[in-house]
């Protein structure tokens, strides 16, 4: 809400995918707006599209009507100017911590110490300083997610896009997770698109709220978040009954 | 992982399954002829394709195979009772310790031959010398090639000799990989056919007189001498037959070979046919049994060969046909 | 698999003590020999056509003391070794040239695909013909042999090479060649792992049956030959050199990559 400019904008997004034969309509006349530096969470039953919005604004998918378009320039393809983290299959095996996080700042041609020296940087805010030389079926998902993390903030990108990064882990680390979440984005706030459907989660961390319809796809209700300051939201008396009202129009 | 006790029991299954495979030491009511795909054996096709066998009271099924080698392994499993291959396999197997006697030689034959190309410089045997050159071992074409090398003075490692079977030794002698093969027919006919006016033949002549044997485990042919003798009448009436019927003989073992007739009219005149057990067959064998156990080296002793021919039915059958 | 333990045991330091890996499999052989041993001597086969391991090892000792068991060892292994490696080398880019394009999968991959039923000893006058009687003819089948079990499984890691890999390396920046060298070769090394261990038996199929024609050295042609002169002790014993050399290679190939990729777990048995 920093800024007024669209970052990223969905306009009468449709898509339809074969599916073993079978046409699934996953989204239709989809219309969303992201401002620059701000932080959406999308919500939504299962099978809605939510992940399917996120990869039409990664690049990875093309829409079947309408556009998606950064900075005002239609999305032809995937760029680091996104970053991405996955709920699985989201660091590569082959490759140690240090190699997963360094995998970007790499092909954009940094070498010897000043890669090190960014990766270091890298693992030391997500407190995997230590674990730089294993590799990730050896961590647990919780370390394997905080790597991931580190992965998409040591490439720099302007938007972030989160597929249920956290719906893998048990209570605690979720919340452990979140907050760290919070603290690397709170210094560079870039965009956030961050897929969930846990409600508690999603206002925790957003701006605003966007819910999608079941499919096909569309944008039903957009919420900013009545709330202050993220530090104080866990504590906050309206959280229960806030979480019971989206909850209750997500069944509707 | 899979506990001890069961591994016992998996052994021991095993081994059951093994002996249940085993040869059975019944009399068989039926009778199994091993054959190989070869003229010399023609009298063993006539006979059955005639009815000889039946005649005689027999109930013979024929097995035929690519090899006489492989025709041998069968009667020496027991899985087979009557069997007919060259003599040579049998001496290599004699040496070896089996157990395998000759009720009769079916034919005397100079067969195995060596094919060489004219246009590769080779004209009489010595020039052989550095010539890559193709065999089977321990077939009787092998068996010549040692022979004809000894009479010129040569040592194997005198030639780039390799292996090779008899089919494909025609296709590298025409693409030109060997200059020269031993083999036997058909495989000489179809060498000279490939490269017309480039080869030569080289007769065995006296060095070597090759013979198809019928053979037997020797206690099979001690415990039923009736059979044996059943078994040599019908050959000696296949020989009969292919003596006053040569051309519906030719034209049966061409059927039975899937032989161009016209192929098998040019080499039925090489083949003596004849149910025999004699001096010439026994000093070829104790020859080739020498030639095997120096080629073993270690001091192998070389065989009895006339311990290994069972006589007594021929002599009873057709007294002529013996002169050991 | 426990998601959220703290850290999962390390592949690389889980390993039990060695004697314990060894002592299984070597009692197992022991008992094969002793089987075996046992059965040939009970009498139930004819002693001349299926001697005992025994009769086997004293004919292996003959064997090379004269310098021949030496000879074939190294004239087998040699053709073995070259027709491995360029077999696998092929493999590796006919899988990922299949895999990664489906026009390519349809038409090459379809006809690899007949090809491979093909049995190697049809093969021998067919290679004859091409390449002529040799070393370079020895060498072709067994790489022939050895690139079928590669290309397959470095085809089918191609399609299975996750879209999320692919989707979190072009986000990084990586497209193109570098997309395939970095994620989906990388991805499919297990892949290709295994096809390799499976072209080391038959790579050996394929090396046997070019012994059997054009040879005169050589294990393949040694069994051969042993089988044609009736000397089945020096047969058995060439049989059970071959067998022993797959196990050792097999073992001394997992062992590397034990080594090489310890981030692939399953990798290693």
């Amino acid at each position: 809400m920093s800024s007024p400019r669209a970052k990223l904008r969905f306009r009468a997004v449709a898509m339809r995918y074969d599916d073993g034969g079978r046409a699934v309509q996953a989204l239709d006349g989809a219309e969303l707006e992201v401002r620059e530096r701000e932080f959406i969470c999308l919500l939504g039953p299962s099978g809605c599209g939510k992940s399917t919005l996120l990869h039409l604004a990664a690049g990875f998918l093309r829409p079947t009507a309408g556009s998606v378009l950064v900075d005002g320039r239609e999305v032809s393809g995937p760029g680091t100017d996104r970053g991405m983290v996955f709920q699985q299959h989201n660091l590569f095996p082959w490759q140690t911590v240090s190699g997963n996080v360094g995998f970007g700042p790499r092909l954009k041609g940094r070498i010897g110490a000043e890669l090190d020296g960014s990766v270091a940087l890298a693992l030391e805010e997500v407190g995997l300083a230590d674990f730089s030389e294993h590799y990730p079926p050896e961590l647990s998902i919780g370390m394997q997610q905080r790597v991931g993390l580190a992965r998409a903030f040591a490439n720099d990108p302007d938007i972030l896009l989160l597929d249920e990064p956290f719906a893998s882990l048990d209570a605690l680390t979720r919340l452990q997770m979140q907050r760290l979440l919070l603290s690397l984005w709170q210094r560079r706030r870039q965009t956030v698109i961050f897929v969930t459907h846990d409600v508690e989660e999603a206002l925790l961390l957003a701006d605003r709220l966007v819910l999608l319809s079941p499919r096909p796809g569309r944008v039903t209700r957009d919420i900013s978040v009545p709330l202050g300051p993220r530090e104080g939201r866990p504590r906050d008396r309206r959280l229960p009954e806030l979480k019971e009202d989206i909850l209750s129009q997500l069944l509707s | 992982m899979i506990r001890p006790r069961r591994l016992a029991a998996g052994l021991a299954a095993a081994a059951l399954l093994a002996a249940a495979c085993g040869p059975s030491g019944d009399r068989p009511r039926k009778l199994v002829y091993a054959l190989p795909v070869s003229v010399p054996a023609s009298l063993a096709y006539i006979a059955m394709d005639k009815g000889f066998f039946r005649d005689e009271g027999l109930d013979v099924e024929t097995k035929m195979f690519s090899s006489g080698r492989e025709a041998l392994q069968t009667l020496l499993a027991g899985q087979a009772q009557i069997q007919s291959v060259s003599e040579t396999p049998v001496v290599h197997a004699i040496l070896q310790g089996n157990r395998v006697v000759t009720i009769a030689a079916i034919s005397e034959h100079a067969e195995a031959k060596l094919l060489a190309r004219t246009d590769r410089g080779i004209s009489r045997p010595g020039d052989l010398r550095g010539k890559r050159v193709a065999t089977l071992p321990g077939t009787n074409a092998d068996y010549f090639m040692h022979r004809l090398l000894a009479e010129h003075g040569l040592a194997p490692g005198d030639l780039r000799i390799t292996n090779m079977s008899p089919p494909d030794m025609v296709v590298a002698l025409a693409k030109g990989d060997i200059d020269a093969y031993f083999a036997w027919e058909p495989h000489i006919h179809y060498g000279r056919k490939a490269l017309p006016g480039r080869t030569m033949v080289f007769f065995p002549g006296k060095l070597y007189r090759g013979h198809a044997t019928v053979n037997m485990d020797p206690d099979f042919a001690a415990r039923n001498p009736g059979t044996v003798r059943a078994v040599l009448r019908a050959l000696l009436k296949a020989e009969e037959f292919a003596r006053r019927q040569p051309q519906e003989s030719i034209a049966l073992v061409s059927r039975r070979l899937d032989m161009d007739p016209q192929v098998l009219q040019e080499l039925w005149a090489e083949e003596d046919l004849r149910v025999h057990l004699d001096r010439s067959l026994v000093d070829q064998m104790t020859d080739i049994g020498r030639w095997a156990a120096a080629l073993l080296g270690g001091g192998a002793s070389p065989p009895d060969i006339r311990a290994h021919i069972h006589d007594q039915e021929l002599r009873e059958e057709k007294p002529l046909a013996v002169q050991l | 698999m426990t998601r959220n333990s703290e850290r999962r045991s390390r592949s690389r330091s889980s390993s039990s003590p060695a004697s314990r890996d060894w002592a299984l499999p070597a009692a197992t052989l022991a008992a094969a020999l002793l089987l075996w041993e046992a059965v040939a001597r009970s009498g139930l086969y004819p002693p001349h056509l299926f001697p005992p391991p025994t009769a086997a090892a004293r004919a292996l000792k003959d064997m090379a003391r004269t310098g021949q068991l030496g000879a074939d060892l190294a004239a087998s292994g040699r053709r073995w070794l070259l027709g491995l490696l360029i077999g696998n080398a092929a493999g590796v880019l006919l899988g990922a040239a299949t895999g990664a394009a489906r026009p390519l999968r349809s038409s090459v991959g379809t006809l690899i695909n007949a090809l491979r039923t093909i049995p190697f000893l049809i093969l021998i006058p067919i290679a004859m013909l091409w390449l002529g009687l040799g070393e370079a003819e020895k060498v072709a089948i067994t790489a022939w042999g050895a690139a079928f079990p590669v290309w397959l499984n470095t085809q089918t890691g191609f399609l299975g090479v996750e879209r999320q890999y692919v989707w979190a390396a072009q986000c990084l920046g990586a497209r193109g060649a570098r997309l395939y060298w970095e994620v989906h070769l990388r991805r499919c090394i297990p892949y290709i792992v295994a096809g390799v261990r499976v072209s080391i038996a038959t790579a050996t199929f394929a090396l046997a049956a070019a012994e059997l024609t054009g040879a005169f050295e050589g294990l393949g042609f040694r069994i051969f030959y042993s089988y044609q002169m009736f000397q089945v002790e020096r047969m058995m014993a060439g049989i059970m050199v071959v067998a022993l050399l797959g196990l050792a290679l097999d073992r001394a190939f997992m062992a590397a990559v034990a080594r090489l990729l310890p981030w692939q777990p399953e990798a290693h048995e």
